[in-house]
């Protein structure tokens, strides 16, 4: 059973013996749980931070991940059950497959938020001790089995519930959902915060905060996930595995052709039909997804645009160029893992199927180019419309050099956005190359590329454009290694008639 | 009429499945392909409709625009409805969508409720029914179905068989494959045998099932 639930996250079925699996295992389990707890210790000796704002921003990057988690499970591990073969055979194991499966999904997604809040949690907690640390361990503990467990107790009372009250359950779903994403629009203001202080050169006073609220919460959440336990014991595990149509029916046509309209310009006849198509599934497979995606965006574009035209003449200088450009490349990096979520979409395996069928010819090429559009429409940053309101705004200002500098940034991003866009749909496609020297090659240029932008973000203002144009040069470097080196090599199957 | 000559087709070099395959297809007729489970039925029609590589090879425009293959597990865009699909499919083909045709099949083979429902909520009756009506709408001359009365009641059943031999009416030839030897009796003009690699191509004067079945059992 474990065998399986490792082969599911792996990708293959080398198991442990496999040195690349090792290294697999280490990037996603390992290394993501170190780096957050480093990163707890570094925000915190950060003294321009606002760490009151900082603790409730990251009580509500908890709220979020929980949420996230718990959709992901319903979304992609109870609704895969049905088709899980093994389940078939052996349908006793039910639950405990189940439980590797939120196990490995928690441990993955979740692990790294909760070491990150209890380790910069304990640096404000007077009685920093070791009492606290085990204190903080326990609490990690009990939300990772109340997160199991309540993914469990959710998906009985989907596939139970009355249709009334599923549809009053849904609607208040969506709701919080809203809600929490709405928090979104706190970054910024975080953000502004942090440079409100950067310029006062406010630096931060030691404060500590009170303990009793945590281990309250943590002490309800424990009670909770005891009930939770107790209540999963008495379900049958069975009617986890079907799946039941959760989807309302709503209009959303209109939406569908402004979609279509807007992104498919460019496309080819071809493309555009299955263009339309992806964005119908998009619109019809997930309500709740695609309306986070446009909250998402409507409340980044506002406030970056807004921030923008709030900020006085004198304050426009090269220091906010770069300080967009650390934006943008942090939204694009989300946008990449937001991408995931859309993994079902950008496999093309069933186009490849359906247009087999009836014997249409449709070559990969026209599929990337068409799926990357779906990424474009739904998941990344709209670049060239804020881009547009800057570099204009400039203009009108008179300030041509440092309009430059923002074109610069723009095509930097423009390119690191095509580059991130055609690796996620070659990665949902499984088309990245395999051979261990290209792997590498690619490893190297995107360190090349960090440590460019990097460089270019504690430039001074004369040789700020040396680094935009090594920077974009870069950028430019791994699209092209993307689109033509870093790629599997088809596999001819020929069958032999004699 | 489509002739196919000495079709030989192996996997892996290992074992011949098929070996010196020869039969002749005439349009306005119907053909039931039948054998015993892995005989090889599937294998013969994937190498008829190019989709595995053989010793014997149809010319494009014949495989892209004159035959249809139904296969028992046909791919569908399940977010759309059937006639969203149907619409799609004629506008990748490049090729004009009859709409009133559409409705009329749709009503013939009792799949009006269907018509605006994502395909997803359909069984796989459902599903076999709206790839004929495609196949019917994309005018193919050559119809080959694998299994198409496995997942559909006897009532559906009845219907699909109206249309075809409707469809045969019209000149096109059709090849189903079933185990169903009460269908095969009453639907196939002709019954295409394939055992141990060959395939028997027989006239279809068997009055009863139960003489086709003593035909195979002799045979076997």
């Amino acid at each position: 059973m474990l065998n399986r639930v490792l082969t599911m996250e792996l990708g293959n079925d080398k198991g442990l013996r496999s040195t690349r699996n090792l290294l697999k295992l280490f990037y996603t389990f390992i290394l993501p749980n170190i780096t957050a707890i480093q990163f707890a210790y570094v925000i915190h000796s950060i003294p321009f931070i606002d760490h009151k704002l900082m603790l409730i921003f990251v009580l509500y990057l908890n709220l979020l991940v929980i949420t996230i988690i718990q959709y992901s499970a319903q979304k992609k591990i109870f609704s895969s059950l049905e088709k899980e073969v093994l389940l078939k055979f052996i349908p006793n194991k039910t639950k405990l497959f189940i439980k590797y499966r939120l196990f490995f999904l928690i441990i993955k997604f979740n692990l790294p938020m909760l070491l990150f809040s209890s380790f910069y949690f304990e640096t404000f907690i007077r009685a920093h001790t070791l009492l606290f640390t085990v204190f903080a361990l326990f609490s990690i503990l009990v939300i990772m089995i109340f997160q199991m467990y309540l993914a469990i107790i959710i998906r009985y009372w989907t596939n139970t519930m009355r249709a009334v009250y599923l549809q009053g359950l849904q609607i208040l779903i969506f709701l919080l959902f809203v809600v929490l994403l709405s928090g979104v629009s706190f970054t910024p203001v975080l953000f502004l915060a942090m440079l409100d202080r950067y310029w006062g050169e406010t630096i931060s006073t030691l404060f500590y905060i009170n303990a009793l609220p945590i281990i309250i919460t943590v002490a309800l959440l424990a009670f909770i996930s005891i009930s939770l336990i107790i209540l999963a014991k008495q379900i049958n595990m069975r009617v986890l595995v079907l799946n039941r149509n959760l989807s309302f029916n709503l209009n959303t046509a209109t939406l569908e052709k402004i979609q279509a309209k807007v992104y498919g310009l460019d496309l080819s006849r071809l493309q555009k039909l299955l263009f339309v198509k992806d964005i119908k599934y998009v619109f019809r497979n997930s309500k709740v997804q695609i309306t986070l995606m446009g909250v998402y965006h409507l409340i980044l574009l506002f406030s970056i645009i807004f921030f923008f035209l709030d900020i006085s003449e004198n304050e426009m200088g090269i220091f906010m160029a770069k300080f967009y450009l650390a934006l943008t490349i942090g939204q694009l990096i989300l946008s990449y893992i937001l991408g995931v979520s859309f993994n079902d979409v950008l496999d093309f395996k069933n186009d490849l199927s359906v247009v087999g069928n009836y014997h249409i010819k449709l070559s990969e090429t026209n599929l990337i180019r068409e799926k990357i559009k779906i990424l474009r429409a739904f998941v990344f940053p709209k670049l060239t419309i804020t881009h547009i309101i800057f570099i204009l705004t400039l203009l009108l200002l008179n300030q041509y050099m440092l309009a430059l500098v923002y074109l610069l940034n723009y095509l930097i991003c423009f390119w690191g956005r095509k580059a991130l866009e055609l690796f996620r749909v070659k990665t949902a496609n499984q088309l990245n190359s395999e051979r261990g020297f290209l792997e590498f090659v690619n490893f190297i240029i995107i360190m090349v590329i960090a440590f460019l932008l990097m460089q270019l973000l504690n430039s001074s203002d004369d040789n700020i454009y040396f680094f935009q144009l090594l920077s974009l040069g870069s950028v430019l470097i791994l699209y092209f290694y993307h689109l033509f080196v870093f790629k599997k090599k088809k596999e001819v199957n020929v069958h032999v008639g004699s | 009429m489509w002739e196919v000559n000495q079709l030989t087709f192996a996997y892996d070099d290992k074992k011949t499945v098929l070996d010196q395959v020869s039969f002749k297809i005439e349009t306005g007729k119907i053909y039931c392909l039948l054998g015993v489970n892995g005989s090889g039925k599937t294998t013969l029609f994937n190498c008829l409709s190019g989709f595995l590589k053989s010793n014997y090879s149809l010319d494009k425009y014949f495989i892209d625009n004159k035959l249809l293959y139904i296969q028992d597990e046909m791919h569908f865009y399940k977010n759309l409805s059937g006639l969203e699909f149907t619409e799609l499919i004629f506008s990748l083909k490049d090729k004009k969508f009859d709409l009133a045709e559409f409705d009329r099949l749709l009503s013939k083979l009792k799949m009006n409720d269907y018509k605006n429902e994502r395909i997803s909520a359909y069984s796989l009756g459902t599903k076999q029914k709206l790839v004929l009506i495609i196949g019917i709408l994309l005018n193919y001359q050559y119809i080959i179905m694998d299994e198409p009365f496995a997942a559909i009641d006897f009532i559906a059943a009845e219907v699909i068989n109206d249309v075809l031999k409707e469809l045969k009416e019209q000149g096109k030839a059709i090849i189903v494959s079933t185990h169903q030897l009460d269908i095969a009796q009453e639907l196939a003009d002709e019954i295409l045998f394939l055992n141990d690699g060959k395939v028997n191509q027989i006239i279809n004067n068997f009055q009863t099932p139960r003489e086709l079945k003593n035909y195979i059992r002799l045979y076997i």
